[in-house]
Protein backbone atom coordinates (compact mmCIF):
# COMPACT_ATOMS: atom_id res chain seq x y z
CA UNK A 1 0.00 0.00 0.00
CA UNK A 2 1.30 3.61 -0.98
CA UNK A 3 1.34 5.75 2.00
CA UNK A 4 -0.20 8.67 0.86
CA UNK A 5 0.98 12.64 2.53
CA UNK A 6 -3.27 13.07 3.12
CA UNK A 7 -3.81 9.73 5.19
CA UNK A 8 -1.33 11.08 7.54
CA UNK A 9 -2.51 12.35 11.19
CA UNK A 10 -1.04 15.04 11.93
CA UNK A 11 2.90 14.56 11.78
CA UNK A 12 2.35 15.52 16.18
CA UNK A 13 0.85 11.47 16.08
CA UNK A 14 3.07 10.79 12.79
CA UNK A 15 6.44 11.33 14.11
CA UNK A 16 6.11 10.23 17.30
CA UNK A 17 6.74 7.06 19.32
CA UNK A 18 3.58 4.22 19.69
CA UNK A 19 3.33 0.76 21.32
CA UNK A 20 2.72 -1.78 19.09
CA UNK A 21 2.84 -4.87 20.68
CA UNK A 22 3.98 -6.37 23.93
CA UNK A 23 7.85 -8.17 23.95
CA UNK A 24 6.27 -10.85 25.57
CA UNK A 25 3.28 -11.90 23.00
CA UNK A 26 6.37 -11.18 20.40
CA UNK A 27 8.69 -14.00 22.20
CA UNK A 28 5.66 -16.34 22.87
CA UNK A 29 5.45 -16.39 18.40
CA UNK A 30 8.44 -14.99 17.08
CA UNK A 31 6.18 -13.23 14.93
CA UNK A 32 2.99 -10.98 14.76
CA UNK A 33 0.93 -8.22 13.17
CA UNK A 34 -0.41 -4.96 14.22
CA UNK A 35 -2.30 -1.91 13.58
CA UNK A 36 -1.09 1.61 13.73
CA UNK A 37 -2.58 4.38 11.96
CA UNK A 38 -4.69 1.63 9.90
CA UNK A 39 -1.15 0.96 8.63
CA UNK A 40 -0.68 -3.38 8.76
CA UNK A 41 2.61 -3.65 10.56
CA UNK A 42 4.68 -7.41 10.41
CA UNK A 43 6.87 -7.44 13.78
CA UNK A 44 9.58 -10.15 14.02
CA UNK A 45 12.11 -11.17 16.62
CA UNK A 46 15.33 -12.95 15.23
CA UNK A 47 17.83 -13.78 17.58
CA UNK A 48 17.77 -10.85 19.69
CA UNK A 49 16.64 -7.76 17.33
CA UNK A 50 12.99 -6.97 16.85
CA UNK A 51 12.25 -6.05 13.31
CA UNK A 52 9.01 -3.51 12.10
CA UNK A 53 8.25 -3.17 9.04
CA UNK A 54 4.87 -2.72 6.79
CA UNK A 55 3.10 -6.07 5.84
CA UNK A 56 2.82 -5.49 2.55
CA UNK A 57 6.78 -5.64 2.34
CA UNK A 58 7.11 -1.87 1.46
CA UNK A 59 9.46 -1.21 3.75
CA UNK A 60 11.40 -1.47 7.32
CA UNK A 61 9.87 1.01 10.26
CA UNK A 62 11.71 2.14 13.25
CA UNK A 63 11.43 0.52 15.94
CA UNK A 64 12.83 0.64 19.60
CA UNK A 65 12.32 -1.42 22.48
CA UNK A 66 11.26 -0.14 26.08
CA UNK A 67 9.66 -1.18 29.27
CA UNK A 68 8.28 -4.48 27.93
CA UNK A 69 6.55 -2.74 24.70
CA UNK A 70 8.23 -2.63 21.06
CA UNK A 71 7.51 0.85 19.87
CA UNK A 72 7.44 1.94 16.27
CA UNK A 73 7.05 5.06 14.32
CA UNK A 74 6.03 5.29 10.88
CA UNK A 75 7.58 8.87 10.95
CA UNK A 76 10.51 10.48 11.85
CA UNK A 77 10.50 8.76 15.79
CA UNK A 78 12.33 12.40 16.43
CA UNK A 79 10.97 12.99 19.86
CA UNK A 80 12.29 11.06 22.93
CA UNK A 81 9.99 8.07 24.33
CA UNK A 82 8.69 8.67 27.41
CA UNK A 83 10.45 8.14 30.65
CA UNK A 84 10.27 7.34 34.62
CA UNK A 85 12.94 7.72 36.84
CA UNK A 86 10.56 5.76 39.33
CA UNK A 87 11.28 2.55 36.79
CA UNK A 88 14.50 2.31 38.11
CA UNK A 89 13.80 2.40 42.22
CA UNK A 90 14.54 -1.41 43.20
CA UNK A 91 11.42 -1.83 45.04
CA UNK A 92 8.94 -1.34 42.41
CA UNK A 93 7.47 -3.58 39.45
CA UNK A 94 7.90 -2.68 35.89
CA UNK A 95 4.76 -4.83 34.43
CA UNK A 96 2.90 -4.63 31.25
CA UNK A 97 -0.18 -5.67 32.40
CA UNK A 98 -2.24 -6.27 29.71
CA UNK A 99 -3.54 -4.71 26.23
CA UNK A 100 -6.99 -4.62 25.55
CA UNK A 101 -8.44 -3.51 22.31
CA UNK A 102 -11.29 -1.23 22.53
CA UNK A 103 -13.56 0.09 19.93
CA UNK A 104 -13.61 3.57 20.03
CA UNK A 105 -11.25 6.55 19.35
CA UNK A 106 -7.98 6.22 21.86
CA UNK A 107 -8.87 10.01 22.64
CA UNK A 108 -11.98 9.26 24.37
CA UNK A 109 -9.95 6.00 26.37
CA UNK A 110 -7.73 9.08 27.19
CA UNK A 111 -10.16 11.29 28.41
CA UNK A 112 -11.96 8.38 30.53
CA UNK A 113 -8.45 7.93 31.79
CA UNK A 114 -8.26 11.17 33.64
CA UNK A 115 -11.97 11.14 34.37
CA UNK A 116 -12.98 10.66 38.25
CA UNK A 117 -16.58 11.48 37.78
CA UNK A 118 -17.76 8.26 36.52
CA UNK A 119 -15.51 5.93 39.11
CA UNK A 120 -18.48 5.39 41.69
CA UNK A 121 -20.88 4.56 38.61
CA UNK A 122 -18.50 2.25 36.50
CA UNK A 123 -16.00 0.93 38.80
CA UNK A 124 -18.11 0.65 42.34
CA UNK A 125 -16.99 -1.14 44.98
CA UNK A 126 -13.93 -0.55 43.64
CA UNK A 127 -12.40 3.07 42.82
CA UNK A 128 -15.98 4.57 44.07
CA UNK A 129 -18.96 3.90 45.35
CA UNK A 130 -22.39 6.26 45.78
CA UNK A 131 -23.19 8.21 47.71
CA UNK A 132 -19.81 9.32 47.64
CA UNK A 133 -20.09 10.71 44.09
CA UNK A 134 -19.36 14.82 44.26
CA UNK A 135 -16.27 15.90 42.42
CA UNK A 136 -13.76 18.55 44.89
CA UNK A 137 -12.64 21.35 42.64
CA UNK A 138 -9.41 20.07 41.55
CA UNK A 139 -6.53 22.38 39.83
CA UNK A 140 -5.47 22.10 36.34
CA UNK A 141 -1.94 22.99 34.73
CA UNK A 142 -0.82 23.25 31.45
CA UNK A 143 3.59 23.01 31.52
CA UNK A 144 6.05 21.76 29.31
CA UNK A 145 3.57 20.95 26.88
CA UNK A 146 1.90 18.15 29.37
CA UNK A 147 -1.47 18.42 31.08
CA UNK A 148 -1.11 17.96 34.68
CA UNK A 149 -4.31 17.33 36.73
CA UNK A 150 -3.79 17.42 40.09
CA UNK A 151 -7.24 16.42 42.02
CA UNK A 152 -7.25 16.74 46.00
CA UNK A 153 -8.32 12.97 47.41
CA UNK A 154 -11.15 11.31 47.16
CA UNK A 155 -12.44 8.45 49.38
CA UNK A 156 -11.77 4.76 47.21
CA UNK A 157 -13.29 1.61 48.76
CA UNK A 158 -10.55 -0.97 47.00
CA UNK A 159 -7.75 1.29 45.60
CA UNK A 160 -5.58 -1.50 44.40
CA UNK A 161 -5.23 -5.18 44.42
CA UNK A 162 -3.96 -5.71 48.33
CA UNK A 163 -5.43 -2.13 49.35
CA UNK A 164 -6.30 -2.54 53.05
CA UNK A 165 -9.45 -1.32 52.78
CA UNK A 166 -11.14 1.96 52.06
CA UNK A 167 -8.72 4.61 51.78
CA UNK A 168 -7.97 8.46 50.67
CA UNK A 169 -6.47 8.14 47.62
CA UNK A 170 -4.34 11.30 45.74
CA UNK A 171 -4.56 11.21 42.46
CA UNK A 172 -2.30 13.39 40.03
CA UNK A 173 -2.96 12.72 36.13
CA UNK A 174 -0.20 14.05 33.58
CA UNK A 175 -1.00 13.87 29.90
CA UNK A 176 1.97 13.60 28.07
CA UNK A 177 1.27 13.31 24.48
CA UNK A 178 -2.31 13.07 22.84
CA UNK A 179 -2.52 9.00 22.93
CA UNK A 180 -0.76 8.58 26.37
CA UNK A 181 -1.50 9.11 29.93
CA UNK A 182 -0.06 8.44 33.45
CA UNK A 183 -1.53 8.52 36.60
CA UNK A 184 0.15 9.22 39.97
CA UNK A 185 -1.76 7.74 42.70
CA UNK A 186 -1.31 6.96 46.69
CA UNK A 187 0.39 3.65 47.54
CA UNK A 188 -2.04 2.15 50.15
CA UNK A 189 1.04 0.61 52.05
CA UNK A 190 3.23 4.03 51.70
CA UNK A 191 0.99 7.06 51.96
CA UNK A 192 4.50 9.06 51.03
CA UNK A 193 4.91 7.53 47.92
CA UNK A 194 2.80 7.08 44.58
CA UNK A 195 2.18 4.03 42.55
CA UNK A 196 2.02 5.10 38.56
CA UNK A 197 -0.15 3.69 36.24
CA UNK A 198 0.92 4.56 32.46
CA UNK A 199 -1.77 4.17 29.61
CA UNK A 200 -0.27 4.09 26.05
CA UNK A 201 -2.96 3.68 23.84
CA UNK A 202 -2.51 2.23 20.29
CA UNK A 203 -4.39 3.84 17.61
CA UNK A 204 -5.43 1.34 15.22
CA UNK A 205 -7.60 3.38 13.71
CA UNK A 206 -9.51 6.71 14.23
CA UNK A 207 -12.50 4.45 16.15
CA UNK A 208 -10.39 1.39 17.30
CA UNK A 209 -7.83 1.36 19.55
CA UNK A 210 -5.65 -0.67 21.74
CA UNK A 211 -5.09 -0.20 26.06
CA UNK A 212 -1.64 -0.75 26.88
CA UNK A 213 -1.33 -0.49 30.24
CA UNK A 214 2.32 0.08 32.54
CA UNK A 215 1.97 -0.51 35.96
CA UNK A 216 5.24 0.81 38.22
CA UNK A 217 3.71 0.13 41.11
CA UNK A 218 5.67 -0.66 44.69
CA UNK A 219 6.22 -4.57 45.64
CA UNK A 220 3.95 -4.59 48.58
CA UNK A 221 1.55 -6.55 46.18
CA UNK A 222 1.91 -9.90 44.17
CA UNK A 223 2.40 -8.91 40.39
CA UNK A 224 -0.44 -10.85 39.32
CA UNK A 225 -2.76 -9.47 41.49
CA UNK A 226 -1.63 -6.19 40.26
CA UNK A 227 -2.86 -7.89 36.80
CA UNK A 228 -5.80 -8.38 37.32
CA UNK A 229 -7.01 -5.78 39.17
CA UNK A 230 -5.90 -3.09 36.52
CA UNK A 231 -7.08 -5.60 33.41
CA UNK A 232 -10.61 -6.01 35.78
CA UNK A 233 -10.77 -1.88 35.63
CA UNK A 234 -10.13 -1.62 32.11
CA UNK A 235 -12.43 -4.40 31.51
CA UNK A 236 -14.97 -2.38 32.82
CA UNK A 237 -14.10 0.97 30.71
CA UNK A 238 -14.38 -1.12 27.52
CA UNK A 239 -18.04 -1.52 27.72
CA UNK A 240 -18.45 2.06 28.47
CA UNK A 241 -16.08 3.39 25.86
CA UNK A 242 -17.78 1.42 22.69
CA UNK A 243 -20.96 2.75 23.49
CA UNK A 244 -20.44 6.15 23.18
CA UNK A 245 -21.77 7.92 20.51
CA UNK A 246 -19.95 9.45 18.41
CA UNK A 247 -17.04 7.14 18.74
CA UNK A 248 -14.60 9.94 18.03
CA UNK A 249 -13.72 12.24 20.51
CA UNK A 250 -16.16 15.55 19.31
CA UNK A 251 -13.36 19.06 20.12
CA UNK A 252 -16.52 21.34 19.18
CA UNK A 253 -16.96 23.43 23.41
CA UNK A 254 -20.65 22.97 22.43
CA UNK A 255 -20.89 19.25 21.33
CA UNK A 256 -21.53 17.68 24.67
CA UNK A 257 -21.96 19.47 27.91
CA UNK A 258 -19.47 19.24 30.57
CA UNK A 259 -19.98 20.64 34.26
CA UNK A 260 -16.83 21.67 36.29
CA UNK A 261 -16.08 18.28 37.02
CA UNK A 262 -14.86 17.84 33.82
CA UNK A 263 -12.88 20.44 34.05
CA UNK A 264 -9.61 17.56 32.91
CA UNK A 265 -11.56 16.42 30.05
CA UNK A 266 -12.01 20.32 28.81
CA UNK A 267 -8.39 21.16 29.06
CA UNK A 268 -7.43 17.50 27.53
CA UNK A 269 -9.50 18.68 23.98
CA UNK A 270 -8.50 22.49 24.46
CA UNK A 271 -5.09 21.21 24.51
CA UNK A 272 -5.55 18.84 21.49
CA UNK A 273 -7.18 21.25 19.36
CA UNK A 274 -4.53 23.89 20.58
CA UNK A 275 -2.08 21.27 18.85
CA UNK A 276 -3.90 20.46 15.54
CA UNK A 277 -4.54 17.00 16.92
CA UNK A 278 -7.70 15.59 14.60
CA UNK A 279 -6.59 12.25 14.48
CA UNK A 280 -9.40 10.39 15.87
CA UNK A 281 -11.32 13.49 16.94
CA UNK A 282 -14.03 15.42 15.64
CA UNK A 283 -12.90 18.64 15.04
CA UNK A 284 -14.20 22.13 16.02
CA UNK A 285 -16.81 23.79 13.72
CA UNK A 286 -14.28 26.39 13.48
CA UNK A 287 -11.15 27.95 14.76
CA UNK A 288 -11.75 28.52 18.21
CA UNK A 289 -9.65 31.09 20.13
CA UNK A 290 -8.24 30.59 23.49
CA UNK A 291 -7.14 33.72 25.37
CA UNK A 292 -4.27 33.11 28.33
CA UNK B 1 -21.09 2.93 3.82
CA UNK B 2 -23.38 3.99 1.68
CA UNK B 3 -25.49 7.16 2.85
CA UNK B 4 -27.84 8.34 0.17
CA UNK B 5 -31.21 7.78 0.00
CA UNK B 6 -31.77 7.59 3.87
CA UNK B 7 -35.93 7.99 3.76
CA UNK B 8 -36.64 11.25 5.32
CA UNK B 9 -37.88 10.37 9.14
CA UNK B 10 -41.56 11.52 8.80
CA UNK B 11 -44.81 11.31 10.89
CA UNK B 12 -45.14 8.58 13.33
CA UNK B 13 -42.93 5.14 12.87
CA UNK B 14 -43.32 1.59 14.71
CA UNK B 15 -40.38 1.31 17.24
CA UNK B 16 -41.77 -1.78 18.70
CA UNK B 17 -44.25 -4.07 20.11
CA UNK B 18 -46.05 -2.48 23.17
CA UNK B 19 -44.94 -5.75 25.16
CA UNK B 20 -41.78 -5.56 25.01
CA UNK B 21 -41.98 -2.78 26.79
CA UNK B 22 -42.30 -4.12 30.30
CA UNK B 23 -41.24 -3.19 33.87
CA UNK B 24 -38.01 -1.61 34.02
CA UNK B 25 -36.47 -2.69 30.46
CA UNK B 26 -35.00 0.00 28.52
CA UNK B 27 -35.80 -0.95 24.60
CA UNK B 28 -33.97 0.18 21.70
CA UNK B 29 -34.63 0.93 18.67
CA UNK B 30 -33.04 2.22 15.51
CA UNK B 31 -35.60 4.49 12.96
CA UNK B 32 -34.31 6.53 10.45
CA UNK B 33 -30.72 6.00 11.11
CA UNK B 34 -30.97 7.52 14.68
CA UNK B 35 -30.81 5.39 17.73
CA UNK B 36 -33.70 5.40 19.89
CA UNK B 37 -34.02 4.82 23.49
CA UNK B 38 -37.67 3.45 24.77
CA UNK B 39 -38.85 3.34 28.07
CA UNK B 40 -41.95 3.03 30.40
CA UNK B 41 -42.09 5.03 33.71
CA UNK B 42 -44.31 3.58 36.48
CA UNK B 43 -47.07 5.22 35.36
CA UNK B 44 -46.99 3.54 32.29
CA UNK B 45 -46.38 6.51 29.96
CA UNK B 46 -43.90 5.65 27.27
CA UNK B 47 -40.46 8.14 27.02
CA UNK B 48 -38.79 7.66 23.53
CA UNK B 49 -35.24 9.33 23.72
CA UNK B 50 -32.70 9.99 21.42
CA UNK B 51 -29.97 7.22 22.75
CA UNK B 52 -27.35 9.81 23.44
CA UNK B 53 -26.72 11.14 26.83
CA UNK B 54 -25.83 15.05 26.27
CA UNK B 55 -22.88 14.77 28.67
CA UNK B 56 -20.72 12.63 27.23
CA UNK B 57 -22.40 10.76 24.46
CA UNK B 58 -23.12 7.38 26.68
CA UNK B 59 -26.39 5.27 25.20
CA UNK B 60 -28.72 5.67 27.30
CA UNK B 61 -29.84 2.04 26.54
CA UNK B 62 -27.21 0.93 28.83
CA UNK B 63 -29.11 2.88 31.62
CA UNK B 64 -31.60 1.59 34.69
CA UNK B 65 -35.26 2.67 34.48
CA UNK B 66 -35.76 3.45 38.22
CA UNK B 67 -39.91 4.26 37.17
CA UNK B 68 -39.88 7.83 37.28
CA UNK B 69 -36.00 8.35 35.65
CA UNK B 70 -33.17 7.54 33.40
CA UNK B 71 -30.22 6.96 34.93
CA UNK B 72 -26.99 7.21 32.63
CA UNK B 73 -24.66 4.32 33.39
CA UNK B 74 -21.46 6.41 32.55
CA UNK B 75 -21.89 8.92 35.80
CA UNK B 76 -24.97 8.48 36.80
CA UNK B 77 -26.58 11.51 35.78
CA UNK B 78 -31.00 11.40 35.84
CA UNK B 79 -33.10 12.52 33.34
CA UNK B 80 -36.68 12.96 34.11
CA UNK B 81 -39.39 10.75 32.71
CA UNK B 82 -41.51 12.70 30.63
CA UNK B 83 -39.16 16.05 29.60
CA UNK B 84 -36.10 14.65 29.23
CA UNK B 85 -34.45 17.24 31.61
CA UNK B 86 -31.49 16.71 33.74
CA UNK B 87 -32.53 16.83 37.77
CA UNK B 88 -29.41 15.47 39.36
CA UNK B 89 -25.24 15.38 38.49
CA UNK B 90 -23.91 13.03 41.24
CA UNK B 91 -20.48 15.00 40.92
CA UNK B 92 -22.15 18.55 42.18
CA UNK B 93 -25.03 17.24 44.29
CA UNK B 94 -25.98 20.01 45.53
CA UNK B 95 -26.35 22.15 41.95
CA UNK B 96 -28.90 22.21 39.79
CA UNK B 97 -28.35 20.90 36.90
CA UNK B 98 -27.66 23.53 33.92
CA UNK B 99 -30.68 23.22 31.56
CA UNK B 100 -28.47 22.78 28.74
CA UNK B 101 -28.21 19.34 30.22
CA UNK B 102 -31.28 17.61 28.70
CA UNK B 103 -32.16 14.72 26.47
CA UNK B 104 -33.68 14.69 23.21
CA UNK B 105 -36.96 13.50 23.25
CA UNK B 106 -39.47 12.38 20.38
CA UNK B 107 -43.29 12.35 21.01
CA UNK B 108 -44.59 8.45 21.19
CA UNK B 109 -47.62 6.76 21.44
CA UNK B 110 -48.98 3.30 21.53
CA UNK B 111 -51.09 1.95 19.37
CA UNK B 112 -52.18 -1.21 17.65
CA UNK B 113 -49.95 -3.39 19.84
CA UNK B 114 -47.17 -0.88 19.34
CA UNK B 115 -44.95 1.71 20.08
CA UNK B 116 -44.80 4.37 17.67
CA UNK B 117 -41.99 7.65 17.72
CA UNK B 118 -42.81 10.60 16.43
CA UNK B 119 -40.77 12.43 13.93
CA UNK B 120 -41.22 15.89 12.23
CA UNK B 121 -45.00 15.90 11.51
CA UNK B 122 -46.24 13.51 13.47
CA UNK B 123 -49.25 15.09 15.03
CA UNK B 124 -52.16 13.82 16.88
CA UNK B 125 -51.97 9.63 16.97
CA UNK B 126 -50.56 7.25 14.93
CA UNK B 127 -53.44 6.07 12.19
CA UNK B 128 -53.64 3.45 9.21
CA UNK B 129 -57.27 4.55 8.35
CA UNK B 130 -58.73 1.26 9.11
CA UNK B 131 -60.63 -1.02 11.47
CA UNK B 132 -58.49 -2.94 13.35
CA UNK B 133 -58.77 -4.47 17.23
CA UNK B 134 -57.01 -1.64 19.43
CA UNK B 135 -54.91 -4.38 20.97
CA UNK B 136 -54.31 -6.91 18.35
CA UNK B 137 -52.25 -10.46 18.34
CA UNK B 138 -48.32 -8.75 17.06
CA UNK B 139 -46.18 -10.64 15.15
CA UNK B 140 -42.28 -10.78 15.97
CA UNK B 141 -40.95 -7.94 14.11
CA UNK B 142 -38.26 -8.61 11.29
CA UNK B 143 -35.51 -6.39 9.97
CA UNK B 144 -34.73 -6.65 6.23
CA UNK B 145 -31.78 -5.82 4.39
CA UNK B 146 -33.60 -3.46 2.06
CA UNK B 147 -34.45 -0.35 1.17
CA UNK B 148 -38.11 0.50 2.25
CA UNK B 149 -39.69 1.14 -1.10
CA UNK B 150 -38.37 -2.68 -2.20
CA UNK B 151 -40.03 -3.79 1.04
CA UNK B 152 -43.15 -2.39 0.54
CA UNK B 153 -43.80 -3.32 -3.02
CA UNK B 154 -42.89 -6.72 -2.43
CA UNK B 155 -45.68 -6.70 0.96
CA UNK B 156 -48.16 -5.59 -2.08
CA UNK B 157 -47.74 -8.87 -3.87
CA UNK B 158 -48.79 -10.94 -0.80
CA UNK B 159 -52.29 -12.55 -1.32
CA UNK B 160 -54.99 -9.38 -0.82
CA UNK B 161 -52.52 -6.55 -0.42
CA UNK B 162 -53.81 -3.24 -0.06
CA UNK B 163 -52.03 -0.35 0.45
CA UNK B 164 -52.95 1.83 3.98
CA UNK B 165 -51.27 5.00 3.55
CA UNK B 166 -47.00 4.93 2.38
CA UNK B 167 -46.23 2.30 5.59
CA UNK B 168 -49.21 0.25 6.06
CA UNK B 169 -50.48 -2.72 4.23
CA UNK B 170 -53.38 -4.89 4.92
CA UNK B 171 -52.82 -8.40 3.83
CA UNK B 172 -54.49 -12.20 3.91
CA UNK B 173 -52.47 -14.38 5.28
CA UNK B 174 -53.47 -18.07 4.83
CA UNK B 175 -52.23 -21.42 6.72
CA UNK B 176 -53.23 -24.64 7.19
CA UNK B 177 -56.93 -23.95 6.15
CA UNK B 178 -57.48 -20.56 7.54
CA UNK B 179 -57.19 -17.31 6.31
CA UNK B 180 -56.86 -13.97 8.11
CA UNK B 181 -56.44 -10.07 7.76
CA UNK B 182 -53.63 -8.94 8.72
CA UNK B 183 -51.54 -5.67 8.53
CA UNK B 184 -47.75 -5.00 8.03
CA UNK B 185 -46.28 -1.32 9.29
CA UNK B 186 -42.88 -1.09 7.55
CA UNK B 187 -40.25 1.31 9.07
CA UNK B 188 -37.19 2.60 7.59
CA UNK B 189 -34.08 1.98 10.00
CA UNK B 190 -31.34 3.01 7.34
CA UNK B 191 -31.38 3.48 3.12
CA UNK B 192 -30.91 -0.25 3.22
CA UNK B 193 -32.28 -1.59 6.53
CA UNK B 194 -36.27 -2.16 6.99
CA UNK B 195 -38.12 -3.31 9.81
CA UNK B 196 -41.69 -4.76 9.39
CA UNK B 197 -43.70 -5.29 12.23
CA UNK B 198 -47.52 -7.52 11.52
CA UNK B 199 -50.33 -7.67 13.62
CA UNK B 200 -53.58 -10.05 13.03
CA UNK B 201 -56.39 -7.27 12.16
CA UNK B 202 -59.40 -9.30 13.49
CA UNK B 203 -59.35 -10.98 16.63
CA UNK B 204 -57.53 -14.86 17.11
CA UNK B 205 -58.67 -17.32 19.03
CA UNK B 206 -56.48 -18.61 21.77
CA UNK B 207 -55.86 -21.95 20.06
CA UNK B 208 -55.07 -21.01 17.03
CA UNK B 209 -52.28 -18.29 18.29
CA UNK B 210 -49.00 -20.26 18.20
CA UNK B 211 -49.48 -22.12 14.90
CA UNK B 212 -50.68 -18.79 13.51
CA UNK B 213 -47.23 -16.82 14.72
CA UNK B 214 -45.02 -19.62 13.84
CA UNK B 215 -46.33 -19.73 10.48
CA UNK B 216 -46.22 -15.67 9.81
CA UNK B 217 -42.81 -16.07 10.86
CA UNK B 218 -41.45 -18.89 8.81
CA UNK B 219 -43.08 -17.00 5.66
CA UNK B 220 -41.86 -13.85 6.71
CA UNK B 221 -38.28 -15.15 6.34
CA UNK B 222 -38.73 -16.47 2.82
CA UNK B 223 -40.04 -13.55 1.88
CA UNK B 224 -37.28 -11.63 3.19
CA UNK B 225 -34.95 -14.10 1.36
CA UNK B 226 -36.67 -13.48 -1.88
CA UNK B 227 -36.13 -9.59 -1.40
CA UNK B 228 -32.80 -9.75 -0.10
CA UNK B 229 -31.89 -11.35 -3.24
CA UNK B 230 -33.54 -9.32 -5.37
CA UNK B 231 -32.53 -6.06 -3.92
CA UNK B 232 -28.81 -7.30 -4.12
CA UNK B 233 -29.29 -8.26 -8.17
CA UNK B 234 -30.25 -5.14 -8.81
CA UNK B 235 -27.49 -2.98 -6.88
CA UNK B 236 -25.03 -5.52 -7.75
CA UNK B 237 -23.68 -5.73 -3.90
CA UNK B 238 -22.45 -8.69 -2.64
S1 LIG C 1 -22.25 10.32 29.70
FE1 LIG C 1 -24.16 10.19 30.65
S2 LIG C 1 -23.76 10.90 32.62
FE2 LIG C 1 -21.87 11.17 31.63
FE1 LIG D 1 -12.50 4.03 34.23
Amino acid sequence: MLVEAADRPESVLWDDWHVVAEITTLEQFGRMTSTLFERELLITREDKAVHVAYADGSGRIASTLKYGYVWASLGAGDRELVDFPEAAETDRHVLTVGSLGIRTSGLRLVENFIDVAHFPFVHTGYLGAEPDTEVQPYTIRVSADEVWVESGSCTQPMASAAAPGAAQIGYVFRVLRPYTVVLYKTNTHAPTRQDLLLLMVQPVSQERCIAHVLALVLNFEDARDIRSFQRLITGQDKPILENQRPSRLPLDPRSELPVRADAAGTAYRRWLVERGVSYGAIPPIRAVAFVG
Amino acid sequence: MERTNVPAADGWVAAVRSAELVGRHVAIARLADTDIALWRDADGRVNAWENRCPHRGMRLSLGSNTGTTLICRYHGWRFDSGTGACSFIPAHPRQIAPKAAAVRTYASAEKYGFVWVGFAKATGQPDIADTVPESPLTFRSLTFHAPLAAVHDALMHETGAVALGATAIRVQLRFYDTELSAVYLVAAQSAFATLVHGFAAEAVPESARLPLLRAQAEHLKTLRKTIVAQDYALTGRA
